[in-house]
């Protein structure tokens, strides 16, 4: 792992990194490839992969209901930018 | 039986206390241990004012005019809801939780919302924008985490009762290092709508409690069918208090290559315990696990719970909530980068940075999808050992609390294959709860009991036998 992917990596997620936290992460990410060292002398052929820790629940789709737009403006007043009910980007 | 929810109640019924003098009372202790970091919203006075002016039904309902804390990554309806991060400094939701309305329900009192890892990903404590927590024990070491301020203010008493949510080990570990009962009920029993995740395929809301009755009293109320969760369980009366009783032949399973990792002391006191129970009775089993397995479980983990956590925290970007650091002159690509730069901690960014890169698309077979099946063969691991008994029988932490100082400066220490059995529980959704056990150097250290999914009453009167009995070998007081 190199620092400048590392970077690119943060970037993807939408923040950045100084050089300090990169020099951190770098020198975690040998322990991880170290660690991902012990998957390789397991053997998972034919092995079905889990997901959930339990898959039978009895909630897969809700029904959706109706919200009032007064229940809209209460979601809205957590957001520091509005104008006539919209969220201002630029 | 021991339980501070039925003194309270039996208190209030006869008049020997009141709600308001229970609540200032708790509000003194929490006051005078404000630098424990405990805290993030302190809502005693909001709570007292409440109480004033309400009737409790205390004889239908035990929890009626019961205060509790919330861990302060569940959603409350016009009380700030920070996750423990900068980024909800000021968010104030605009909805409650399944679980804050069951208790509003049932006449509790929120006295508190607590302080956690930053959105729970950490497990020591330490990890959160509102201070450091720490243990009520000795102000010098760590109280564990994510829970860390719903152990604190239980072991304390700034409240009855608290609610956290445990990932990987988040309401036992720090249970076992506050002398409280962490317990994790099976998955998808108690409700998450609302509850700020961190990663859902492993997330579980659990109780923080003095003992395990209170356990078995709060989870009566909160194991309910919640169609807003789509993991939520559909089973009726999985646990109730009224079945709450001790075990005659139990049948505990110890796994015996694990115990080389505890120190002498540790591995002395928890024989002395094994000894105990073989001469009330009970059985021990011996079984092996896989250490293929368990020495894999740290990696398992980062790459599940890592992976899941920088999907779940897409949406922070300071524009519909949460802080914003931008300008008018920013576009919606600027605005993000600068809200998640100037508001995820350096914790934050690490784990996210690293659960990018497991899931990227060059790693996804061998890593990601490796990984998942490595949380099957985990889990089948767990259940064959479960199936040697009624239960696994463990310390629920490889050693008591560490120091600040040691946890910042001690570049060597690193959990050990104790710690991670607690794990076993998160990947496979399995019951399992942390109880007080001893101290060592003055410090508490618990032991844990897990049973097989959905056996969570047989677990709690387990552990109810076990608190007797050690009540019983360590000499400790019946009465609060």
């Amino acid at each position: 792992m190199e620092k400048v992917k590392l970077k690119e990596l943060a970037n993807s997620l939408y923040f950045d990194m100084n050089d300090s936290q990169l020099e951190q992460l770098l020198s975690e990410f040998s322990q991880i490839y170290n660690e991902t060292e012990l998957f390789k002398n397991i053997d998972t052929t034919n092995v079905v992969e889990t997901n959930f820790s339990l898959n039978n629940s009895c909630s897969v789709l809700r029904d959706d209901e109706p919200i009032s737009s007064e229940c809209t403006r209460k979601h809205l007043k957590n957001s520091k930018n509005l104008k006539d009910d919209y969220v201002v980007i630029k | 039986m021991k339980s501070r929810i039925l003194d309270l109640n039996k208190k209030f019924i006869e008049n020997q206390t009141n709600i308001i003098k229970n609540l200032q009372a708790k509000k003194e202790v929490a006051c005078k241990l404000s630098d424990y970091n405990a805290i993030i919203t302190n809502l005693y006075d909001e709570a007292i004012k409440q109480a004033e002016t309400t009737k409790y039904n205390f004889g239908s309902n035990l929890l009626a005019g019961i205060d509790y804390t919330l861990k302060d990554n569940v959603s409350t309806e016009g009380i700030a809801t920070t996750g423990g991060s900068l980024f909800l400094k000021n968010y104030v939701p605009s909805f409650s939780a399944t679980i804050y309305n069951i208790f509003n329900k049932n006449q509790c009192i929120l006295t508190s919302k607590t302080n956690l890892d930053e959105f729970g990903l950490g497990g020591t404590g330490t990890h959160s924008a509102y201070g450091k927590v720490k243990n009520f024990y000795n102000e010098n070491c760590i109280s564990g985490g994510s829970s860390s301020g719903g152990v604190v203010a239980v072991s304390s008493n700034m409240a009855t009762f608290a609610i956290g949510t445990d990932t990987g080990d988040s309401i036992r570990r720090p249970s076992s290092l506050c002398n409280t009962v962490g317990y994790k009920p099976t998955y998808g029993l108690v409700s998450r709508y609302g509850v700020l995740p961190y990663a859902p395929s492993l997330d579980h809301v659990g109780t923080i409690t003095s003992t395990v009755a209170d356990a078995a009293i709060v989870a009566e109320k909160i194991i309910e069918f919640d169609n807003k969760d789509f993991t939520s369980q559909n089973k009726k009366n999985i646990v109730s208090y009224n079945k709450l009783k001790e075990l005659n032949n139990i049948k505990f399973v110890v796994v015996k290559n694990l115990l080389k990792n505890l120190k002498q002391e540790e591995k002395t006191r928890f024989e002395n315990l094994i000894k105990k129970i073989n001469e009330h009775g009970h059985e021990i089993v011996y079984v092996d696990c896989d250490e293929s397995l368990i020495n894999a479980v740290a990696i398992t983990y980062k790459i599940l719970s890592y992976a899941e956590a920088t999907s779940c925290y897409g949406n922070m970007t300071g524009l519909l909530f949460g802080e914003d650091a931008s300008n008018g002159d920013d576009n919606f690509e600027a605005k993000l980068y600068k809200n998640r730069t100037a508001f995820f901690s350096n914790e934050l960014k690490r784990r996210f940075t690293i659960g990018a890169f497991l899931i990227k698309k060059e790693n996804y077979n061998e890593l990601f999808l490796k990984s998942k099946k490595i949380r099957t063969l985990i889990i089948n691991d767990l259940k064959r050992m479960i199936s040697c008994g009624d239960c696994v029988l463990m310390p629920s932490t490889a050693s008591v609390a560490q120091s600040f100082d040691l946890l910042e400066n001690d570049i060597t220490w690193k959990s050990n294959q104790i710690d991670q059995l607690l794990t076993y529980s998160n990947f496979a959704g399995t019951p399992s709860i942390s109880i007080p056990y001893t101290f060592i150097n003055e410090m508490p250290w618990g032991i844990n009991i897990t049973c097989d999914t959905f056996e969570d009453q047989k677990m709690l009167n387990i552990a109810l036998t076990l608190e007797s009995l050690i009540d019983e070998m360590e000499g400790n007081d019946e009465q609060f």
